[in-house]
């Protein structure tokens, strides 16, 4: 009953009501809904991969950058709903590329049937890259899968995402950055927006590329500032909430987080800075709006990533796809995440028509 | 013999019949007659219970809108109050610290146009965020204070407005408002209100258009040759035969008394046998002299035998086949550019705006090339003839039109329906010209331009209201129709009788070496090229071509096109007289002319967004008003002037064939003007390319003035008056 009248309700007044029914809906939709995949070209009719049995599964080595995450969860759970025998051997490198080398000698070895990377630093060091110098030292003949790559065309890991060009093939997951700043936009009147990042990683550099060109066509200042190396020559965490400090009196009003490793392995130091500042950070990413305090963020899901990783795995194993022209899956929606908690505390409200569409949650707190 | 009755008093033999004469034509026209208030009754109790009906199911229909909106309100409400206690409960935001309310619901009201504001009010009452429509609202002040002490879920105003209290833990911390306007109510049934009324308007002048032409071929006219036959009985005239068409009431009147004539013809032939027998029976010559005295003596004052048929034939009959057939071609007036600009191929190298141009250049062409050829077949066959000639085309081409798959068949359907209206037009004016008693022919004609003009009238709006109801092509279907029963009314009520020996001048080919005398009169041609020429140019331009588009650009419905159309039509219906009682006034024919031309381009240049009229429709209006009453001005006093041309050649060239010179040379204006809107509209907004038609019409007055000055006695005569004479 109650049903019914929702949806007379959106049949009347749609798309007002629309947006307030999906804030119903919210409640019980998972991420599964938004999985759509730009599937071009998988017209390789005919085709057919390995079949395996339980006796005989898919071998499957994923290789991840700072230990297991609900990616993998997601990877695993979508072979297993579609019924395919596999197998899922994890490495990890615990944030250091050195530790790669082994890692390759041991695939090489057991001539698994896929190999899954996690991240831009892992894929690049064990896949390589579209042109590599010494393609010898990379696993260039066993089909790949990688996820949690921002971007896999200016890492040269893919040649386009509509055609990849190589063995490996993936998933994308970030919101490009004009739908970012849309939604940035959308949530407040935002001048001048600041970025603090590690200049050493390849994924902040090309993020901070992105934001030069497209903060200021939304009418934003942008404001960038390079985390300083310590005495190791490696980016120092303490600096951290001095930058955003400097950030706060340089006259920015809001904080972006990007897909970079650093300031989300840090993640709690700076959003706490943040809201001792007064200042609202978005991210980018859903490590730092689901591990520690960021406010808010367009992002998408990493089970919902994981899932489409999975079924990219499908297409190569069961249906014998080539991952060369197999297209780099993307959702199609991203989910505006909302930590209420740090909303309360920064004192800066989404506005109403947000309310419709948002994800509200509350944050880890660090007492 | 056949005779008409309005031109018995040519016979010879006969003496003047100015009782049967009166009888003819003056039996609805003068108050006081029976019939007149028959008309004028039915006329108005048409039209009051028209109006009644109307009143009565739009109340009708206003009160089931009502309570529809409300529902709506409620719904609408009720959405966005769940959002607001998501975000008050679930969120915990303080409702005063909601944040982009107003925003949300503008855009709720953007999408329900009903609401006319919506409301937050805190625990004490007291307005958090009051979003209004500027629009129907008076002033968010006057709102605000009124919201204060208003109770939940009553009336306010005029407003019909629905409260949602959010709650947290059973604590009321805000209360939503919806107030529904009862304006847009007002607003949505005004629309309805303009077809309604047009539909009125249109169908109580059909009605008295066909009301006065059954009287007069039903009613008058057999009664009038009633009267005409008793006039002739009473001058001893029994020898006439009474032409009877129907066998109605007054039919079975006009059979006794063709009886009646025939039995006394008889009794007549009877006395005439008697007495030659008697004559002859006679041996005493005296006698017979005597008796053959009495024979002369009643012949000499009765007359039974070589009488003629009586029947009636006036020019009034053509008014009501002709008013059809001008309200068949006005109905697609307000969106014929828009019907082509949709037709038109997209992929030509021929520009969208020169293609829908094209079709009126085209008709326009078509009509005019057949309107002397309509001329002079009148003269051969008759006018009845050559407007049954006319109808085929023009209900074919109609028709076409309405099964039309393309641009190019289009334009040829449009050229068949061109070729019918050149023929009927000049029919009609040829069957007025032949059955016109020869004093009142200026009268008589208007006849004729009255039914261009309730056309005129009639047209646009209805037009308008089939289009924007039933699509652009149901409304040629509609043309098609009322084009077919011109015809049958030609065919069924009006007598082929063939021409006798008046001609009626349109054309004839002797009279085209007159033509050559004429252009080299700079009068005439002053008033030919730089008076006529700019007043079809404007109308074809500006009215049939741009105008439509523009308005249609604003952001008007096609029953409000037809409408602002129509008081075209009006204004120049509603001038005509005044305008011909100054003319004939004032004599001063130049100067009327120079200020009507002026007229129609001035209205034209005020739509230019430059000069500042805050509404388009205004405007637009003002420049349609401006142009029939330019019209009006100019029109007539051409036709004075140009037949003052015609006497100025002291016989050697006929009026009439002046007035068609110059009708040829007017039609070039109307091809012209699509041809130059095109171009403008290219180049230009619409509006500014009216202006632009504007400034080219008000180019040429200093060019008449100039050669009218130069041209020498440019005082008026005045002798002529051609009132009538318009279009």
């Amino acid at each position: 009953m109650k049903q019914e009248r929702i949806r007379k309700i959106t049949v009347l007044v749609s798309p007002a009501a629309g947006m307030a029914m999906r804030a119903i809906r919210r409640v019980t939709a998972t991420g599964a809904t938004m999985l759509v995949l730009l599937s071009f070209g998988l017209q390789d009719a005919g085709a057919q991969g390995r079949q395996a049995t339980p006796d005989e599964p898919y071998r499957i080595i994923g290789v991840v950058w700072r230990g297991e995450t609900e990616v993998e969860d997601g990877f695993r759970a979508q072979l297993r709903q579609r019924g395919i025998p596999f197998e899922f051997e994890v490495k990890n490198l615990d944030l250091d590329r050195n530790n790669a080398p082994p890692f390759i000698e041991e695939i090489r070895q057991k001539q698994p049937d896929l190999v899954y990377t996690w991240g831009t630093g892992t894929t690049t060091s064990i896949v390589g890259r579209v042109e590599q110098e010494n393609p010898g030292d990379y696993i260039r003949d066993i089909p790949g899968v990688f996820v949690l790559v921002a971007y896999p065309i200016e890492a040269n890991i893919v040649e386009k995402f509509e055609r990849p060009g190589r063995m490996v093939t993936g998933v994308s997951y970030l919101a490009p950055v004009d739908v970012q700043l849309g939604a940035i936009k959308a949530y407040h009147d935002f001048k001048a927006l600041a970025v603090i990042y590690d200049e050493s990683a390849e994924n902040s550099r090309i993020n901070v590329e992105h934001l030069r060109e497209a903060v200021p066509q939304v009418g934003m200042k942008l404001l960038e500032y390079r985390v300083p190396d310590n005495n190791e020559g490696r980016p120092d965490p303490g600096a951290l909430p001095e930058l955003v400090q400097r950030a706060r009196d340089d006259g920015a009003d809001l904080l972006y987080m990007g897909p970079d490793s650093f300031v989300t392995r840090h993640s709690d130091v700076y959003t706490s800075s943040a809201i001792e500042a007064g200042l609202p950070t978005f991210s980018s990413t859903q490590a730092p709006l689901l591990n520690s305090r960021a406010m808010f963020g367009l992002v998408t899901d990493y089970f919902t990533v994981g899932r489409l990783a999975g079924l990219q795995a499908e297409r190569i194993l069961v249906d014998g796809l080539d991952p060369q022209t197999l297209p780099v899956g993307q959702l199609a929606r991203n989910k505006l995440w909302i930590n209420m908690d740090v909303v309360h505390e920064v004192g800066l409200y989404p506005p109403l028509a947000l309310m419709a569409v948002a994800d509200f949650r509350d944050s880890p707190k660090t007492d | 013999m056949t005779i008409s009755v309005d031109r018995i008093e040519q016979e010879p033999g006969t003496e003047s019949d100015s009782g049967g004469q009166a009888a003819s034509d003056g039996i609805i026209g003068r108050p006081g007659a029976v019939l007149y208030r028959i008309v004028a009754l039915s006329a108005i109790l048409l039209l009051v219970s028209q109006i009644a009906f109307a009143w009565f199911s739009l109340k009708g229909f206003e009160q089931v809108l009502k309570p529809q909106l409300e529902r709506k309100g409620e719904v609408v409400g009720r959405a966005v109050s769940d959002l607001i206690t998501f975000g008050v409960s679930g969120l915990e935001i303080p409702p005063d610290r909601l944040v982009g309310v107003d925003a949300y619901f503008n855009s709720v009201m953007s999408k329900n146009a009903e609401i006319e504001f919506m409301a937050l009010l805190d625990r004490d009452g007291d307005t958090l965020v009051l979003t209004h429509n500027d629009e129907v609202t008076d002033s968010g002040r006057d709102l605000r204070s009124s919201l204060s002490d208003l109770s939940p879920g009553g009336q306010m105003g005029d407003r019909i407005t629905s409260a949602f209290p959010i709650e947290v833990d059973g604590d009321v911390v805000t209360t939503l408002l919806v107030g529904i306007s009862t304006e847009y109510v007002s607003s949505r049934l005004s629309d309805i209100y303009f077809d309604v009324v047009t539909v009125i308007i249109v169908s109580w002048l059909v009605t008295l258009e066909f009301m006065k032409f059954f009287m007069s071929t039903k009613i008058t006219s057999p009664l009038s040759s009633i009267s005409i036959a008793l006039a002739r009985g009473r001058k001893g005239v029994f020898a006439d035969h009474l032409v009877i068409r129907a066998r109605d009431e007054v039919g079975r009147v006009m059979a006794s008394l063709n009886d009646l004539l025939h039995a006394m013809q008889q009794r007549y032939e009877d006395f005439r046998f008697e007495l030659r027998e008697i004559r002859n029976a006679q041996l005493d010559r005296s006698v017979a002299e005597k008796v053959q005295g009495i024979k002369v003596k009643v012949d000499g004052t009765y007359r039974f035998l070589g009488g003629q048929e009586i029947r009636h034939k006036s020019s009034t009959q053509i008014r009501v086949p002709m008013f059809l057939l001008m309200f068949s071609e006005e109905l697609s007036r307000p969106f014929l550019p828009l019907f082509v600009s949709r037709l038109a191929p997209q992929d030509s190298s021929i520009s969208t705006e020169f293609l829908v141009g094209f079709p009126i250049t085209v008709f326009m062409l078509v009509a005019a090339v057949f309107t002397p050829i309509g001329g002079m077949l009148s003269d051969r066959f008759g006018a009845r003839r050559v407007f049954l000639m006319g109808a085929v085309p023009a209900v074919v081409g109609y028709f076409g039109s309405f099964l039309t798959v393309g641009y190019l068949d289009f334009i040829f359907w449009r050229g068949l329906s061109g070729i019918g209206y050149g023929l009927i037009f000049i029919a009609a004016q040829a069957w007025v010209a032949e059955n016109a008693k020869g004093q009142n022919k200026a009268t008589e004609m208007s006849i004729f331009v009255g039914a261009v003009f309730v056309g005129m009238i009639c047209g646009p709006p209805f037009g308008g209201i089939i289009a924007g109801r039933l699509g652009y092509e149901t409304t040629f279907l509609f043309s098609a129709g009322l084009a077919l029963v011109s015809g049958l009314i030609v065919y069924f009520t009006l007598d082929d009788v063939r021409r006798h020996s008046k001609k009626s001048g349109f054309m004839r080919p002797a009279e085209f070496a007159g033509w050559r005398m004429l252009l080299l009169d700079k009068r005439f041609l002053a008033v030919a090229f730089f008076a006529a020429v700019p007043g079809k140019f404007i109308a074809t331009g500006f009215f049939f071509y741009l105008l439509p588009l523009h308005l249609n650009e604003i952001g008007n419905s096609q029953s409000v096109i037809g409408w602002l159309m129509m008081l075209y039509g009006l204004s120049t219906f509603g001038s005509l007289r005044f305008v011909s009682w100054i003319a004939d006034k004032t004599g001063n024919y130049r100067i009327l002319v120079a200020s009507g031309v002026f007229l129609t381009g001035f209205g034209c240049v005020v739509v230019h967004p430059a000069v500042g009229i805050p509404n388009a429709n205004v405007a637009a209006a003002f420049a349609i008003l401006c142009l029939g009453i330019g019209h009006a001005l100019s029109l007539t006093s051409q036709l004075a002037m140009v037949q003052e041309s015609a006497i100025r050649f002291q016989g050697a060239i006929g009026a009439t064939s002046a007035i068609s010179a110059y009708r040829v040379i007017e039609r070039l204006g109307m091809v012209l003007g699509p041809l130059v809107a095109a171009p403008l509209a290219i180049m230009f907004d619409l509006d500014v390319a009216i202006a632009g038609i504007g400034m080219i019409t008000l180019a040429f007055v200093p060019l008449f003035l100039i050669t009218t000055y130069l041209s020498g006695s440019h005082a008026g005569s005045g002798a002529m008056h051609a009132r009538g004479g318009v279009k």
